[in-house]
């Protein structure tokens, strides 16, 4: 069950496919946000503000998205957001999937009151929703975006500490890693030559499919304003901004339709996109898991 | 004549369900046998009737509830760790299931390596590649992954492994079990080639009574828990005296047992 | 199984302190007069801030802190929500049965469209409307649920006029406010029928609609994949075979027999998914202005309310504790007819 092979298959399915054309698509743009929207400011996640008006302009040939409230250039603030949403996606995961192999392999490998207490530990962040517990430490926090994503990181890493867990559960039992103590291998070699090698993989794979919902419910903070500062290139922010102009105005409730149609269908993509691949690559390891 | 393994009342049982409390289910029940240097002893017994458990106390891969196991004359279970390593060189596994028994990460190199860098020695690679050529693999196999070989292949790399440290007594549960029959003979043959060569004892646990005593010269048959026979492999197999020994021996299609011997 | 049930009910209390510990821990980066809130009832008589630092020893150590607000709350004393402007309690109290009516109706939702649509996918299996329907699902799944609610309210507030954000309109308020008006139960959409007020009932209704649906359609995806694999699987058994060799007209087999079977692991699943709304109901009400505990917690993690997100917290974590346990109780009684994928 080789890598190259799970990706061969994976490609032979049309809803893996798809989603692999929508990720793809948007990891060029946020590969090539500075060639698609060069900035001139030091901080290239600074939407630029074409003026100081409140109103949205509807696009044009100077702003292809036209603007928000407070006159950010939308265009820009999308490609620089498919860089954030990536930013975000690929930090928080890193982060909560090492921490989660750290107390997950730990809490399996050594059992007992070590496993009893990093479970309880991770029953308490399972106690309350995740997007509420979010909420609530970003905000105790500080609005920040650094904030944020240790806002995000503290409610993700416990699933995947359960994951390795019980990764490690069943592979502690197999028989190479008893072979290995026959041979006198020390706890610590077994743990990081037999043990996290075989466990860390399909975790791994799960990990990177969450990428779309880390980035669903950091959109959803930013919504709320506890992402990142006001301004910044932030999909869920451009949706914030569009709050006020949803009813239209002059008589014509569509008249700002782009302030929310187009930041709110990058996001539908982007996560569909990650769905479609966690789908297919969850149909294809269940698919194995049942063969092997 | 040196004993080389002696189990002395030995008692194991496990608790099954939760930390919080659970049912035990005693699985070893006084056992109690011994060899020789250069014997070879075959456990015998239906599934459920404790061999692999026995297997994995002689390896000392677990420990007993009471009782003793000695090993060329040391007491396994009293040795501290820095003993225990270095007994640990004297017998060796070689399980069930050849898909398991080795790390699918590991390429047959690092396999055969293993023992060596565990017990500060330089792995050299002409004695890697002989120990391959003895299991009757190619050379080429070092640098290539558990998954590339077949089920009978990959015992054979076990049984190499087994080999690394030079041990007195190799212990294999059920090896040719999870094998197809063809290549079941290749590999019993095997056990029988290094067990000259190497002038190793083994005690070998499976339900077949042929390969019993092909292999071995004396045996044991378990049921439950205890030893319900126990004695030279050509009394027990063709004059099975026991209830138990009869039940085994009927209910199993021996191989390679001409006429059918008369029960 | 009881065993089950004893051990997860003796975590409670220990898991609500994990995380009202940690969540209180996160509250000492925080100034003292922020933090005051946890411990008075009436702001009014709060004082010179050095006396209340002395008076609540805000400056003592965190745990012998953290123990006299966990006696306080013990007996019902939360302290006081400055975004509210009330006690905590009384925030919980008066914000909970709207959220509790607005749950229950999206759920109502949940249940209805996931076994529909479940049912037709499975029926149409493999046909281009169930191909539609299995994508229409995930990017409801897909999409934010902010972005969902913000169209909605683009289309049918601002284009059509059919529905509106809050609970009720402004006339309804000053009918539910007068004398009039008796309060049974809190939940507005009960309250009115037992008061034979039909104008407040469908303008509550009218409220309710869109969040509901905003709701639901963030739910109901795990609702449809699991009535259609449940159904795929009673239309596989011999029965629906043998009665369309009977010459059932395929409408009553379908339904009738196979329908009914299948939804016992939807509808149980359909328990385990109120309380997953609970995360949801928090931007649906923002998005509505509906003021249910959901804008209310949001408003004090924006306006930092200590003592409000902490009441809150509380509340939502204890909901959702029993909830996953009622839910995981029913999900093992019912254990034998669960087959999900």
């Amino acid at each position: 069950m080789t890598l190259k092979k799970i990706l061969l298959d994976a490609l032979k399915n049309k809803t893996a496919l798809a989603g692999f054309v929508l990720v793809v698509f948007f990891a060029l743009v946020a590969l090539f946000a500075p060639v698609l929207a060069p900035s001139s400011g030091r901080d290239s996640y600074q939407m630029p503000q074409g003026g100081y008006s409140i109103q949205p302009q509807a696009p044009s040939g100077e702003h292809y998205f036209g603007t928000t409230e407070n006159q950010y250039d939308l265009y820009y603030g999308i490609v620089w957001g498919a860089r954030m949403a990536f930013k975000v996606g690929i930090t928080v995961v890193f982060f909560a999937l090492l921490i989660g192999l750290i107390v997950g392999g730990i809490a399996g490998f050594a059992g007992g009151w070590t496993d009893e207490i990093l479970m309880r530990l991770t029953d308490i962040i399972f106690a309350v929703p995740s997007m509420v517990l979010a909420m609530v430490i970003a905000a105790m926090l500080g609005r920040d975006l650094g904030n944020m994503m240790i806002a995000l990181t503290i409610v993700s890493w416990p699933s995947y500490a359960r994951l390795v867990r019980g990764g490690v559960l069943s592979i502690k039992e197999r028989e190479f890693v008893l072979a290995a103590k026959a041979l006198g291998a020390s706890p610590s070699r077994i743990f990081i030559k037999h043990i996290i090698p075989n466990a860390i993989y399909p975790v791994i794979i799960m990990a990177s499919l969450d990428i779309g919902y880390i980035v669903l419910t950091a959109a959803s903070l930013s919504f709320l304003g506890l992402g990142s500062p006001v301004g910044t290139a932030d999909w869920g922010q451009l949706v914030a901004l569009s709050r006020n102009w949803i009813l239209g105005g002059n008589g014509n409730p569509f008249a700002y339709w782009y302030t929310i149609v187009i930041p709110g269908s990058a996001l539908l993509l982007f996560v569909l996109g990650w769905n479609l691949l966690g789908d297919a690559f969850r149909d294809i390891l269940d698919t194995k898991a049942k063969k092997a | 004549m040196t004993e080389l393994l002696r189990v002395e009342n030995i008692n194991k049982s496990y608790v099954s369900g939760s930390a919080w409390g659970g049912i035990k289910t005693q699985v070893l029940k006084n056992i109690n046998f011994a060899f020789n240097k250069g014997e070879s002893y075959g456990l015998l017994g239906p599934s459920g009737c404790g061999k692999s458990t026995l297997a994995r106390l002689i390896l000392a891969l677990e420990k007993p509830d009471s009782g003793k196991i000695f090993i060329e004359g040391q007491d396994i279970f009293s040795l501290n760790s820095k003993e225990l390593k270095q007994l640990r060189k004297k017998v060796q596994p070689v399980f069930q299931d050849p898909y398991a028994s080795l790390n699918p990460r590991m390429t047959i190199e690092e396999v055969l390596s293993e023992p060596f860098i565990i017990h500060e020695e330089k792995p050299v690679n002409t004695v890697l590649k002989k120990l391959l050529s003895q299991v009757g693999l190619a050379e080429t196999s070092l640098e290539k992954y558990p998954h590339e070989f077949s089920g009978g292949q990959r015992q054979r790399i076990a049984i190499a492994r087994a080999l690394t440290l030079n041990p007195k007594l190799i212990v294999a549960d059920e090896p040719l079990s999870s094998l197809d029959v063809s290549v079941q003979a290749q590999i019993l043959n095997l056990f029988a080639d290094i067990k000259e060569e190497y002038g190793l004892s083994l005690v070998f646990i499976s339900h077949d009574f042929a390969l019993s005593k092909f292999l071995c010269t004396r045996v044991v048959v378990m049921d439950k828990g205890t030893i319900a026979e126990e004695g030279p492999a050509e009394n027990v197999i063709l004059h099975p005296q026991s209830t138990a020994a009869q039940t085994l021996l009927k209910a199993v299609l021996p191989l390679g047992i001409q006429g059918g011997g008369n029960v | 199984m009881f065993k089950y049930i004893l051990r997860r009910l003796f975590m409670l209390p220990l898991v609500m302190i994990g995380v009202t510990f940690f969540l209180f821990f996160l509250t000492q980066r925080l100034s003292p007069e922020m933090r005051a809130s946890l411990y008075i009832q009436d702001p009014r008589q709060m004082g010179s801030l050095e006396e209340v630092i002395q008076k609540y020893g805000l400056n003592d150590p965190m745990p012998v802190q953290y123990v006299r607000w966990l006696k306080k709350a013990a007996k019902g004393d939360l302290g006081y929500s400055e975004s509210a402007n009330m006690p905590v309690i009384s925030a919980l109290k008066a914000y909970l049965p709207a959220t509790g009516q607005l749950a229950v109706a999206a759920m109502v939702l949940v249940v209805f469209f996931g076994l529909w649509l479940g049912i037709v996918s499975a029926v149409k299996k493999e046909s281009i409307t169930d191909n539609l329907i299995r994508l229409g699902v995930l990017a409801g799944f897909s999409l934010p649920i902010f972005v969902l609610g913000l169209l909605l309210l683009m289309v049918f507030y601002g284009k059509l006029g059919w529905f509106a954000p809050g609970e009720y309109s402004f006339s309804a308020d000053m009918i539910i406010h007068s004398a009039n008006f008796k309060t049974y139960t809190g939940l507005l959409l009960i309250d009115s029928l037992l008061n034979l007020n039909f104008y407040v009932f469908f303008d509550v209704l009218k409220h309710l609609v869109l969040p509901a649906v905003t709701l639901c359609i963030g739910s109901f995806a795990l609702m449809v994949r699991v009535m259609r694999s449940s159904m795929l699987e009673e239309l596989g058994k011999d029965y629906v075979r043998s009665a369309r060799a009977r010459g059932l007209s395929n409408w009553r087999v379908i339904y009738k027999h196979a329908g009914l079977n299948a939804m016992i692991p939807a509808v149980t699943l359909a328990g385990i998914q109120f309380i997953r709304l609970l995360g949801g109901t928090v931007i649906v009400e923002t998005v509505f202005d509906y003021p249910g505990i959901g804008r209310w917690g949001v408003a004090c993690a924006q306006q930092l309310d200590i003592a409000g997100i902490m009441g809150f917290s509380l509340m939502v974590a204890v909901l959702f504790v029993l909830g996953n346990l009622a839910a995981d109780i029913l999900y093992t009684a019912l254990d034998p007819r669960i087959r999900l994928k």
